[in-house]
């Protein structure tokens, strides 16, 4: 009988790999979201049930995803195939969501390229009024969900953007681990950079005090845990596909366990070392323009913070042009390696299922995200980025798949061979109780989650599908439509097609 | 319990960082540094990379 079979594309080195999944992990969500729900939610007592769902939830699903790329040597439709003819869709559905996401998260990417274009200008546009600048000026936000007209210079970046990304992944995945080497490092460098540009500036401590001082009392409340593990879930790209298709590319004896490990402690630093360069730049913010510092931070999240509150604390501070450059550059660096693993695992799982090269489906898949990136473009854009977004990637989307990919790995399927799979070639081992986090455990804090959300929506003030003059919500409706549509075209990919999943040669020829 | 809370209200902040923020700060840092070391380390002193070879029908019903 012939050893499990190996792709003949492989990261080439194991650093490449690991570098390349913390690109994945590490976006734009660690520097304009952690640091808001930290503060939100009692300071740096949020960091003790934020660990505890790192190494409860976060740690052993992405050794969970690993495992399965990495046995199976398949992106996550096939990878599901293997485990299962009847879960195929499992591994389709992060796949058809990460085509809706990569969408609207390169459109965050062209504003963060034009806001690097204006960083250069001798006075940056948003010096006088940062708000109005990128709501009135840039975006000519219409505040609607009527498209209106479409902002041509956001078309230009979004097209560099994605022959950015092309670039990046056209040469495959050795040439991604080679690039990830420069890639990632640089963004995390420069946030080092912002931190101790922060920690000098007047009014830093004022800022900090608001991270860092710890409200214990907050641990009682149970909405300061959801908000843990629902951060620690987004921030590691777990159930998105993408790890798994990272893992099927590792050569047959490298780490799992590690290399899990080094990705959720790094995801964490940068999150947590991100969190004392807001605070503190807008800790001098507050200090400069004479306000309290909760009416700064309360803003302080989202693209509020990354086109709003961040550029205006740089423009009041000495060499604005700068500090700018070092801020938008590293949010596209962050953001640029969290897209093209998006659309790597798009790629790959298209690949895998059609046997076709992948030099005739980038193209396509390019010329695609960049056509369908021109709706967000459009002067009510955003508020559709919002609606699809809250839907995609919240508990409708990601939670949801995180939940059904718990429950067939860890009920229909052998999870002892992943354990000894993954025990068999890493640096340290886990134990039986990682079978019963992953059975157990994760698909129980998950479906809390998504009940508990599913509750929030329908009984959400003003309605959640209709409102209370029985009028149509029609983002909701359209965000609905879409998860609906995403799962039935999941379910649909899972049975056309081959279902014959090789991919690769024997290890002995490799 | 499930309602939310004005958190920050229990907060008194008065522009300066107690004792247990620097702790709490320094201790993060440390765990940060001392993870990544020790995973780095296993990965350096790991010697048994000899793992079985494992075969297909282990998988699932690949039918």
């Amino acid at each position: 009988m012939a050893e499990l079979l190996e792709r003949k594309e492989n990261w080439g080195s194991r650093s490449g790999f690991v570098l390349a999944a913390i690109g994945s992990a590490v976006g734009l969500g660690n520097i304009w979201r952690f640091p808001y729900e930290s503060y939100s939610n009692g300071g740096a007592a949020f960091l003790v049930p934020y660990l505890i769902a790192m190494l409860v939830v976060g740690i052993p699903l992405l050794i969970m995803e690993f495992s399965l790329g990495h046995f199976t040597q398949l992106a996550a439709p096939g990878a599901f195939r293997q485990v299962s003819k009847h879960t195929e869709f499992v591994g389709w559905w992060p796949i058809v969501l990460c085509c809706i996401i990569v969408c609207y998260y390169s459109i965050i990417l062209a504003w963060c390229f034009n806001y690097l274009v204006f960083s250069f200008y001798q006075v940056v546009p948003w010096a006088e009024n940062a708000k109005t600048f990128f709501f009135d000026e840039y975006l000519k936000f219409n505040n609607s969900f009527s498209l209106g007209n479409i902002r041509w210079s956001i078309v230009i970046s979004l097209f560099v953007v994605w022959v950015a990304m092309y670039f990046s992944i056209f040469r495959g995945i050795g040439w991604i681990g080679k690039m990830a080497i420069w890639v990632v490092p640089l963004p995390c460098l420069m946030v080092l950079i912002l931190t101790f540009r922060g920690l000098t500036l007047e009014g830093a401590v004022n800022g900090l005090e608001y991270y860092l001082e710890p409200n214990w009392e907050s641990l009682k409340n149970v909405v300061v845990w959801r908000h843990a593990f629902g951060q620690v879930f987004f921030s590691m790209t777990v159930a998105f596909g993408v790890m798994i298709t990272y893992a099927s590319f590792l050569h047959r004896k490298s780490d799992i366990n590690n290399n899990a490990l080094i990705v959720g402690i790094s995801n964490f630093a940068v999150s947590f070392i991100a969190g004392i360069a807001v605070f503190t730049t807008m800790g001098s913010l507050a200090v400069k323009q004479g306000v309290e510092i909760s009416q700064v931070l309360d803003k302080s999240q989202g693209p509020g913070l990354a086109f709003v509150a961040f550029p205006a604390a740089l423009s009041n501070l000495p060499a604005t042009q700068f500090f700018s450059v070092l801020f938008f550059t590293a949010l596209i660096l962050l953001g640029l390696s969290s897209a093209f693993s998006m659309t790597e695992s798009i790629l790959a799982s298209l690949c895998d299922k059609t046997g076709w090269s992948s030099k005739c489906v980038l193209p396509a898949l390019s010329v695609g995200g960049f056509g369908f990136g021109i709706f967000f473009t459009t002067e009510g854009g955003l508020s559709w980025l919002g609606a699809i977004d809250n839907f995609v990637n919240g508990t409708w989307g990601i939670v949801l798949v995180g939940l059904v990919e718990s429950i067939a790995i860890g009920w229909f399927y052998k999870l002892h061979v992943l354990r000894r799979h993954a025990n068999a070639r890493s640096d340290w081992q886990i134990g039986r109780w990682w079978e019963w986090l992953i059975k157990y455990i994760i698909p129980l804090i998950l479906g809390s989650l998504f009940i508990w959300s599913l509750c929030d929506d329908f009984t959400k003030e003003g309605g959640f599908l209709l409102n209370d003059n029985g009028q149509a919500i029609w983002p909701n409706i359209v965000g609905l439509s879409l998860m609906v549509g995403a799962f039935i075209t999941a379910v649909i990919l899972s049975m056309v097609g081959r279902t014959d999943y090789t991919n690769g040669q024997e290890p002995e020829n490799v | 319990m499930f309602e939310k809370i004005n958190i920050l209200s229990k907060i008194q902040y008065d522009g300066h960082l107690s004792a247990t923020a620097y702790i709490i700060l320094s201790v993060v840092l440390m765990g940060i540094i001392c993870g990544l070391g020790w995973c780095f380390y296993r990965a350096v002193t790991a010697t048994d990379k000899s793992a079985e070879p494992q075969l297909p029908d282990e998988i699932g019903d690949n039918t």
